[in-house]
């Protein structure tokens, strides 16, 4: 990164930076850093006995998905120290190199480089390893998202609308043909969260809303939605139906409710033990702290995501400029989004969309692009004062 | 920058997105307190309903043994390949390698996997009487047929083949309406094996036992990881028959041979058009009238209870229920017959009781009666004239010499005067018959006994109201309750109430109770149960009165003029004398049927012998004959009893 030759460079900042070099790494919120921690720790337990008993029963490696997870995670922990590294202000004077490269990334995915596997097509196959763009893509998005709309200084009309809709349309569009709804929604999230700060005028987001309600009642009427997808979609509504849809919800459910309040103990989960929710290392982990850990380990996980959640929020409000509110926002958008749409989906009251729980779900892109995330918010955090 | 009118603005959208925020959470929140507060307990019970299955096997049953201890029904031990989760097994991949390794075709097994008679997750039998190969093939690819299951499973098992097959009875899936609230409290599952018919039927308390109960830790696959809890299976108790396999087997051998003689002789010596007697079926009853335990019920034509064993296919079961001849109907308790000559004990019973005949008063036989004013004629039918089997004229007899050459005129005067309502009351006649157990069940221990009929005003008056074309009026004749007295008309007894008549007779007025079962032993060989004869009823029967109908009966066989003296021809009847009654009982359209009530030794009777056989001419030609061969064997005096001699052009 430090070899790519700078375009443009902001006199006034590298001038702070050359007077107090220390002075950022003063101001980093290590709250922020060990809750993203704490969290892939956490992750990596539910993850296990998760997994465990399943890998057990098939003569492999019960540790199987804990090792890998905990690759990713200390992957994730160097890029997050490496995203705290080069200001944010540099980083946003590349926006449209990770802009580019992000949508070249997808594009090649859907080409016959790209992985096929349930019948979607998500990834290159790096090695052992499977890298997912879409996950980077949100990342470039939030930086594109917020320098742009930085940039117009909270006047936005219409036609400053017009090109950032035109700008999240392309890999939004890439990332449904592939298809993966739910990543393309998150895009959506963030989207939306930069709108609302970035200073879109209200009459704009109304319409904009609007059109996205009846949008989704268009394609969940006209069918453009494959039916699988549409059983996903619809299932939260319709417990009575048939669909393995409404199975896996209903197995999702039963899981948490029998919990109970304190849980039925660690490793002691039928449900999770007997693999009755299905995909329970990725989309569904929420299920295995819930039957395992109770209202209690909910409740502790939940506030964990409170926590990095509030401390974005202040980084947003005491950010130095707009593109540093903007990031925060970005990427607190992406986190509430993925968090109330994967822990509403596994308690049947968001549809069923595969979306990974920040932090928790098994998943190297996943985790590695989350902790970018959070890399760019201690980035700015860091820098408020520079 | 102007930040000074940005500022406010962009925090406010901050705040904001702060409070959607905090409304997301609180969403969170307050659905996890929903699931797991307020619903804990319901997806607790979901929880354990997914992962604990219970899985019940059945316990053999009982064995079935006849008195001597001979094993009438065991069980034998057949290898059961079942799926227990047909959606999950729905894979074609795994049914067509099922297939192959069961040696069927693909169609079948998915026609039988996808059979709607069971429930989604009840076990659905898939083959039965698997070879072990095939079953340490599967239990070594468990994982490649997730939810098949190989089990032991005791099956049916006849010794004897088809032999008392009517008593046994035929065991097969309970149905839906089997499946009382009363049994689904006892613990019967759908799919259990239950008791159908026979012994199977009424002694199902016993011989089902306690089905085995399995819990198991199973994951989502259908794969079992542990067992929670296990209580075996109890095998049912054994049930003691009172019947000896022996006299069974010679009842139905007897039977079946003097059928089949039977079809090789013309009915023309019976009145018939001259082809041969169809003889499509009959009853044979052994009872011991010293206590009415059941020694044999034969009933032919019968089936082959091995045709049941794991479940019976429509099409044979089809082919049993639409055969004329009603191989699965129990002739002995289920068969209504008119008894003709032999229902003539009941009428000489009222006529005792009621003073209307005595043992030494004489009556002069014409060869008719005549009931109202028509003259009556000897050769040609006049109405209101009753006439003797071929107009025969017997002149001077008494009770004794009008039972063995069965003179029906004697029996019609009894019909006639006891038709006095004023004088004999209502139904004079048939409270006679009533007392020897016609006209209603005998309680044998089977299932599904018919009652039978002795007609009178009432029961004419009631049919009348039910099906009036049938009858001119619903009125009650004279000429009814004379056609009654020789067991015409409308009057109706199973084999078995006619054996048991005739056994109470042969006790002294005893009615007993016909039971089919001794007692119930455990598997250890306790005795649990005896079941005591039982007497139902007792009539008077004067020493007077039974030493002339004795001798009437006696004579039947013994005498020069008996109507089966032809028929005991060359029996010894000095050392085992053979009191009988003939029985010819007209049937509109058809030949009669041929009966022989009869009980042996008649000076210390251990035997009540009773044979019936349908379309098959006169009593003493075709049912005596078959009868004399049954006392051969039980008396043992020949140890291979020769072929049944059918009498031809013979008495009623």
């Amino acid at each position: 990164m430090a070899s790519v030759p700078v375009s443009r460079r902001s006199v006034g900042m590298s001038g702070s930076s050359r007077r107090t070099p220390a002075a950022p790494w003063r101001h980093v919120d290590f709250g922020l850093a060990l809750a993203a921690i704490g969290v892939s720790g956490f992750g990596l337990l539910m993850i296990y006995s998760a997994t465990r008993a399943n890998l057990l029963s098939e003569g492999l490696d019960p540790g199987y998905y804990l090792k890998r997870q905990a690759v990713f995670v200390v992957v994730g922990v160097v890029v997050m120290g490496l995203t705290m590294l080069i200001d944010y202000r540099r980083l946003r004077d590349f926006a449209p190199v990770f802009y580019i490269g992000s949508v070249l990334a997808l594009l090649a995915i859907l080409s016959p480089l790209g992985k096929r596997a349930l019948g979607a097509q998500a990834w290159f196959q790096v090695g052992p390893y499977q890298l997912e763009p879409s996950e980077f893509a949100k990342i470039a998005l939030i930086i594109g998202l917020a320098a742009i709309c930085a940039n117009y200084k909270g006047k936005m009309g219409g036609r400053e609308l017009c090109i950032v809709l035109a700008l999240s349309a392309v890999p939004f569009a890439l990332i449904y043909k592939q298809p993966d709804l739910g990543t393309a929604l998150v895009l959506a999230a963030i989207l939306f969260g930069v709108l609302l700060v970035g200073g879109v005028k209200a009459r704009h987001l109304a319409i904009l809303m609007g059109v996205g309600v009846i949008a989704v009642a268009a394609v969940l009427h006209f069918g453009v939605l494959k039916a699988y997808q549409r059983a996903r979609v619809t299932a939260f509504l319709d417990s009575s139906s048939n669909s393995e849809a409404t199975y896996n919800l209903n197995q999702s459910k039963i899981a948490i409710g029998s919990g109970g309040v304190d849980g039925k103990g660690l490793f002691k989960g039928t449900q999770t033990n007997l693999s009755y929710v299905p995909e329970q290392q990725t989309d569904f982990i929420f299920t295995a702290v819930g039957e395992q850990l109770g209202l209690i380990g909910c409740a502790l996980l939940l506030s964990l995501f409170v926590l990095m959640v509030w401390r974005t929020w202040r980084a947003a409000t005491t950010a130095r400029d707009a593109t540093g509110t903007l990031i925060c926002v970005g990427v607190l958008a992406m986190f509430v989004f993925q968090i109330f749409e994967n822990v509403g989906m596994t308690m049947g009251i968001m549809p069923i969309a595969g979306i990974p729980l920040p932090f928790m779900s098994y998943g190297g892109s996943a985790i590695v692009a989350s902790f970018a995330a959070i890399g760019l918010v201690l980035n700015v955090q860091m820098r408020r004062y520079s | 920058m102007s930040t000074q009118s940005e500022a406010p603005s962009a925090q406010s959208r901050l705040t904001v997105l702060a409070v959607v925020v905090v409304c997301l959470f609180a969403a969170l929140f307050a659905r996890l307190w929903f699931l797991q507060v307020i619903d804990a307990p319901s997806a607790n019970a979901a929880a354990q309903d997914n992962s604990v299955r219970i899985v019940y096997t059945p316990a053999p049953r009982g064995r079935i043994l006849d008195r001597n201890g001979n094993v009438l029904v065991d069980n034998t031990v057949s290898e059961v390949v079942s799926m227990t989760d047909q959606k999950a097994t729905a894979e074609p991949g795994v049914i067509s390698q099922l297939a192959l390794v069961l040696n069927v075709s693909d169609a079948s097994l998915e026609q039988l996997v996808n059979s709607k008679q069971y429930g989604p997750y009840d076990p659905v039998p898939l083959a039965q009487n698997v070879s072990p190969s095939v079953v340490v093939y599967l239990r070594e690819n468990q994982t490649a047929f997730p939810n098949v299951q190989v089990q032991a499973e005791a099956e049916r098992s006849y010794p004897y083949g088809s032999v008392g097959a009517n008593i046994l009875g035929y065991v097969g899936q309970i149905d839906s309406q089997e499946l009382t609230p009363a049994r689904k409290r006892a613990g019967y599952q759908p799919g259990d094996v239950i008791g159908k018919t026979g012994v199977e039927a009424a002694f199902e308390s016993y011989l089902r036992g306690q089905p085995g109960v399995t819990k198991l830790l199973v994951n989502s696959k259908g794969v079992v990881l542990q067992t929670l809890a296990s209580v075996p299976p109890v095998q049912g108790h054994d049930v003691w028959l009172s019947i000896d396999i022996n006299d069974q087997k010679l009842a139905e051998q007897s039977l079946a041979d003097g059928l089949a003689a039977t079809r090789l002789t013309s009915d023309r010596g019976a009145g018939g058009p001259g082809h041969d007697f169809t003889a499509p079926g009959g009853a044979v009853v052994i009872l011991d009238p010293t206590n009415g335990s059941v020694l044999a019920l034969a009933t032919n034509p019968t089936y082959n209870p091995e045709d049941f064993v794991g479940g019976i296919s429509e099409a044979k079961f089809d082919q049993y229920l639409n055969n004329p001849d009603h191989p699965l109907i129990d002739r002995t308790i289920q068969g209504v017959y008119a008894p003709g000559s032999t229902f003539k004990l009941g009428t000489a019973i009222a006529g005792l009781q009621t003073g209307v005949i005595t043992p030494t008063q004489y009556f002069d036989d014409r060869g008719y009666l005549q009931v109202g004013s028509n003259k009556c004629n000897p050769v040609f039918p006049v109405a209101g004239c009753f006439d003797n089997d071929n107009h025969q004229v017997y002149g001077r007899i008494n009770l004794t010499s009008a039972l063995t050459v069965s003179s029906d005129a004697y029996f019609y005067q009894i019909g006639v005067t006891l038709n006095d309502e004023a004088k004999y009351g209502v139904d004079g006649l048939q409270n006679g018959d009533k007392e020897v157990g016609y006209g209603s069940p005998t309680g044998i221990d089977l299932p599904n006994e018919a009652a039978g009929l002795v007609p009178d005003a009432t029961s004419r008056a009631k049919e009348y109201a039910e099906f009036p074309k049938d009858f001119e009026t619903g009125q009650w004749f004279t000429g009814d309750n004379v056609n009654t007295a020789v067991g015409q008309g409308e009057v109706g007894v199973t084999p078995l109430q006619l054996a048991n008549a005739y056994a109470s007779f042969a006790n002294g007025g005893t009615v007993w109770v016909p039971q089919i079962a001794l007692k119930v032993t455990t598997q250890s060989g306790k005795v649990l149960q005896t079941f005591a004869p039982q007497a139902k009823s007792h009539y008077t029967l004067q020493p007077d009165w039974r030493a002339a109908l004795l001798s009437g009966f006696e004579g039947v066989t013994a005498a020069s003029n008996g109507t089966a003296y032809a028929a005991f021809s060359g029996f010894p009847l000095s050392q085992y004398p053979v009191a009988g009654k003939t029985g010819t009982a007209q049937v509109v359209g058809k030949d009669p049927t041929s009966v022989f009530a009869s009980f042996a030794p008649a000076t210390d009777p251990q035997f009540t012998v009773v044979a019936l056989m349908e379309q098959s001419g006169y009593g003493a030609d075709a049912a005596a004959p078959v009868v004399r061969r049954i006392y051969e064997g039980l008396f043992n005096l020949s140890p291979n009893p020769g072929q049944v001699q059918i009498q031809s052009g013979g008495k009623d």
